[in-house]
């Protein structure tokens, strides 16, 4: 990409790659990001927070004897950097050998895609503070003004600028840059007793047009906290599930997790020896679209320097592709696929909430995770979870204070519908997922 | 002690250019703006298949500025500890003052600390030779320990913060605060199954946390824990009594009372404890802490980091609500002291009340009395990880290990449990509390606004009548 902001950015990367490689790294990478974010909160009417800030900082990857280590520094003054390289040599020279530690083949560099991503607003430079300001004080003005018992009401608004440079001694340069706008609201509402339940709406773009209004982010907010009043704790047993598209990234990341190529190789997969098995329903097709327009994750290349393509990591309930960086392909003696993952897309799904309901009958529609885990060498997860009771097809009363608790293997097996409502705030743009007989504890 | 001239000798920063930062802090009328100076260096060292074959580190160095008037903060930093970088931020923090008079900062006197580590160590002049045979000694004894070991991973960090801060109230505090953790994660293989576990263990201290005696029992604690859940069954599901184990149950408390007490909720009257102070919450043998003042513990500071010295808070004194988790603005707020626990993860960060080393002190209670009295429930040894809902007050933490309790006997291992309770109600249902309090000494790390800073959890064994367990049907 051209046109960046700082082009001496670029020249501070080749520098310290040229300088690692004159001391005696075999082969060294360097990333410089520099980044700037300003956030704004008000809170029962007042500004509360105001907060700025200005990051820079060098990360350098060195290959020594077929020894390896990565370091990172924000004092970026040249004289200072020197010193901190030699040091990083001398250390990396103290480790064992590890033949695996190397750049990407660049043939992996090859056929870098040149999609505009739409994840630069050129927007951001004339931002008003404020617009800023405004934009936190519509999203909490409007949820206090809700109905209901609110206690208090917080209203935020963030943005951010990100400008990423990275070099590699073996021939990769590349360089992308970002802008975020996230505008968000938290409520706390009195219910009976002593609790106060507390909910909240956060919603981002990359482009400031397409930012949803304060006054919808704040009253979803505030409805929500109001939904939350009178929680019951239901009877344990197995039953069917809905997991709201806000909720299902957690589920869906512990399934991602476990087809990494650190978790492959050192046996802490439960889908270890399951590629081009079936590990799911038919309904799941999980796809990894790094060229999606606006996308929290899009992105031309990864973190290996290898160029982004567009994939396919589950069809049809099939494992079809793990994720193999670099290092653990080479361990594994498999080729490099790209090691971590960008926008999570999934494909299929007919209805939203409502109709998912009307499918399900009765159960209970989960609508955030509160703690819990997964044993990612075995699968098994045991996760809190707050909600809604469904019965006859519709969603009813809030319930909360329970635990659903499984595996993956089972959970994934009973996936009966997929929602078509993809979370748009976050890389992940889970839908909202339908399980049948799942473990439910609660009183 | 911390050296108040360390930034000058290092930086060039002297308390001529540090009063004018504060002034410029102050020139829109904010009522107390604060610098806080911090010099991180971070060493990382790994072990895999049996090589030490990673290593990595970090060099931070920034000064962040806060301007506060009320109960609202403006903030900005810098990572140029030149004075034009520095005034920058300065103005860009006294923003949030709305105009007013200009101030000068009193003078700066220092303030004398008592010391809870060492505060002459240094990790960043430990070389990474040091460190690669204590990686080896884990992988030795740990194949060398059991048959079924598959995998060995073992991993160090030596972390070296050094903090100044100076207020405009004239007070000027330096810490040196050292902070290690070295952790395994092992696989075992049989018949066909895998199972995995991970133990680590953490100090505020230096090399001499290693100790050969330390490292193996290490070792054994990770091979035990990982063998025995081949074994290990999910426990019934629903409403059971917990029997929650000396140690790193600890973590109850963490969720279930101590974010809750953090005064920042409070405050803004949004915490499940807000109006409580005074009220009783738990049987007369329940007494709560948050202590930062353990020698050498992970979650010990000398100092909060507005420059407040460290503490022992009681929480709850005999089943009686007390005190809150204060920071400046909260003590402000409620009109009492600040309780030191003004944390923050960084220079880049604001810092916000926070808990320190949190734990039950003990009870009239044996450990096979508690044990003894359940019929049906389960014991949970180790966790991975909690949460908390503070408004509603629903807690959850997830057990790693534990024991299926029948009949007053430990009778099968469990696995994989999540836990999920009401604070409130959870305090009230300790009926039990052991005389056997065991400070963990892991190495957790508490998340709060997306700032994560370094705790410590204890706790005697104990009973809760009743908690929603995660089993199956």
């Amino acid at each position: 990409m051209s046109g960046l902001q700082e082009p001496s950015f670029e020249q501070l990367a080749v520098r310290a790659v040229e300088y690692a490689t004159k001391r005696g790294a075999d082969e060294a990478a360097a990333t410089v990001r520099k980044g700037r974010s300003i956030s704004v909160q008000y809170r029962d009417g007042d500004l509360e927070l105001l907060r700025e800030a200005q990051s820079s900082a060098l990360s350098i990857f060195l290959f020594v004897d077929n020894r390896y280590s990565s370091h990172s520094t924000c004092d970026l003054r040249p004289t200072t950097l020197d010193g901190f390289i030699d040091h990083a040599i001398e250390l990396t020279r103290l480790l064992g050998q590890d033949p695996c530690r190397r750049l990407a083949d660049p043939k992996l560099y090859e056929g870098r895609p040149d999609d505009d991503l739409e994840i630069w607003d050129p927007a951001y430079q004339d931002l008003d503070p404020e617009r800023r300001k405004a934009l936190a004080r519509e999203a909490e003005a409007v949820a206090r003004a809700n109905e209901g018992p609110i206690i208090s009401a917080t209203g935020s608004y963030t943005d951010q600028q990100s400008v990423m440079t990275r070099v590699h001694s073996n021939g990769f340069s590349g360089a992308q840059r970002g802008t975020q706008f996230w505008v968000g609201a938290e409520v706390s509402v009195r219910d009976a007793g002593e609790r106060r339940p507390e909910d909240w709406h956060f919603a981002g773009s990359r482009r400031i047009s397409m930012l949803p209004s304060p006054a919808e982010v704040g009253s979803q907010a505030a409805k929500r906290a109001v939904a939350r009043m009178g929680q019951k704790k239901l009877s344990s047993g197995e039953t069917r599930v809905l997991v709201d598209s806000r909720a299902a990234g957690r589920l869906v990341g512990a399934l991602v997790g476990a087809m990494s190529g650190a978790a492959l190789q050192q046996k802490r997969s439960f889908l270890l020896d399951r590629l081009g098995q079936r590990i799911a329903s038919p309904l799941l097709t999980l796809i990894d679209d790094p060229l999606l327009p606006g996308g929290f994750g899009s992105r031309h290349f990864d973190s290996d320097g290898i160029s982004s393509r567009r994939r396919r990591l589950i069809g049809e309930g099939v494992l079809e592709e793990y994720l193999l960086d670099v290092y653990y392909a080479l361990k594994l003696g498999a080729e490099p696929t790209g090691g971590g993952t960008s926008n999570l897309v999934f494909s299929g799904g007919e209805h939203d909430v409502a109709g998912l309901a009307k499918e399900m009958g009765s159960g209970i529609y989960v609508t955030g995770i509160l703690g819990g885990n997964t044993d990612g060498t075995t699968g098994d997860f045991s996760h809190g979870i707050v909600g809604f009771e469904v019965s006859g097809g519709s969603i009813k009363g809030p319930v909360g204070e329970m635990n659903i608790t499984g595996t993956h293997a089972d959970l994934w097996d009973r996936l009966i519908a997929v929602g078509n409502d993809p979370y748009p705030y976050s890389a992940n743009r889970v839908p909202s997922l339908l399980f049948d007989s799942v473990a439910v504890s609660g009183a | 002690m911390g050296d108040p001239k360390y930034f000058e000798a290092r930086f060039g920063v002297t308390n001529e250019q540090i009063r004018k930062v504060l002034s410029a802090a102050l020139e829109r009328g904010g009522g107390f703006s604060e610098l806080f100076f911090q010099h991180a260096r971070n060493t990382g060292v790994g072990l895999e298949d049996g090589v030490v074959n990673r290593a990595g580190s970090s060099v931070d160095l920034g000064v962040g500025v806060r301007v506060v008037v009320g109960d609202r903060t403006g903030y900005a930093f810098s990572e140029d500890l030149s004075l034009p970088a520095m005034l920058a931020a300065a103005r860009t923090a006294s923003g949030i003052a709305s105009g007013g008079a200009s101030r000068e900062p009193g003078s700066l006197t220092p303030v004398r600390l008592p010391s809870h580590y060492d505060t002459d160590y240094d990790w960043s002049t430990v070389g990474v030779d040091r460190i690669t045979p204590v990686l080896a000694s884990i992988d030795e004894l740990a194949r060398r320990a059991d048959p079924r070991v598959a995998k060995v991973q073992a991993s160090f960090v030596g972390h070296q913060s050094t903090i100044l801060i100076v207020t405009s109230d004239g007070r000027i505090v330096a810490d040196e605060q050292p902070m290690t953790r070295l952790g395994l994660n092992v696989v075992m293989e049989q018949g066909g199954a895998r199972q995995s576990n991970s133990h680590n263990l953490a100090a505020r201290a230096g090399m001499d946390t290693y100790t050969s005696e330390s490292v193996r029992n290490l070792v054994d604690v990770a091979i035990e824990r990982t063998g025995v859940l081949f074994d290990a069954v999910r426990p019934p599901q629903g409403e059971l009594p917990v029997v929650l184990a000396a140690g790193s149950s600890g973590i109850l408390l963490h969720e279930a009372i101590g974010h809750g007490m953090e005064a920042d909720f409070n405050r803004k009257g949004v915490s499940i404890f807000s109006d409580r102070i005074g009220r009783p919450v738990a049987q007369p043998f329940v007494s709560i802490v948050d202590d930062g003042t353990h020698q050498a513990l992970r979650g010990s500071i000398n100092v909060d980091d507005e420059g407040t010295p460290s503490e022992r808070t009681l929480l709850v004194e005999e089943g009686v609500l007390r005190s809150y988790l204060h920071d400046r603005i909260s003590a402000g707020h409620f009109e009492v002291s600040s309780t030191g626990s003004g944390r923050r993860e960084s220079f880049r960060h604001i810092p916000l009340p926070r808990m320190r080393n949190t734990y039950m002190l003990p009870g009239p209670h044996t450990k096979e009395e508690v044990i003894a009295n359940v019929k049906k429930g389960v014991y949970c040894i180790s966790f991975t990880n909690g949460q908390v809902n503070i408004g509603a007050g629903d807690y959850t933490f997830y057990v790693k290990n534990g024991w299926l309790i029948e009949d007053g006997k430990l009778t099968a291992p469990l696995k994989d449990v999540n836990i999920i309770g009401n604070g409130p109600e959870t305090l009230s249902r300790i009926t039990m509390v052991g005389d056997d309090l065991e400070i963990d000494k892991g190495g957790w790390t508490c998340g709060k606004d997306g700032q994560g800073v370094p705790v410590s959890l204890g706790m005697p064994t104990c009973l809760v009548s009743s908690i929603t367990v995660g089993g199956s049907a």
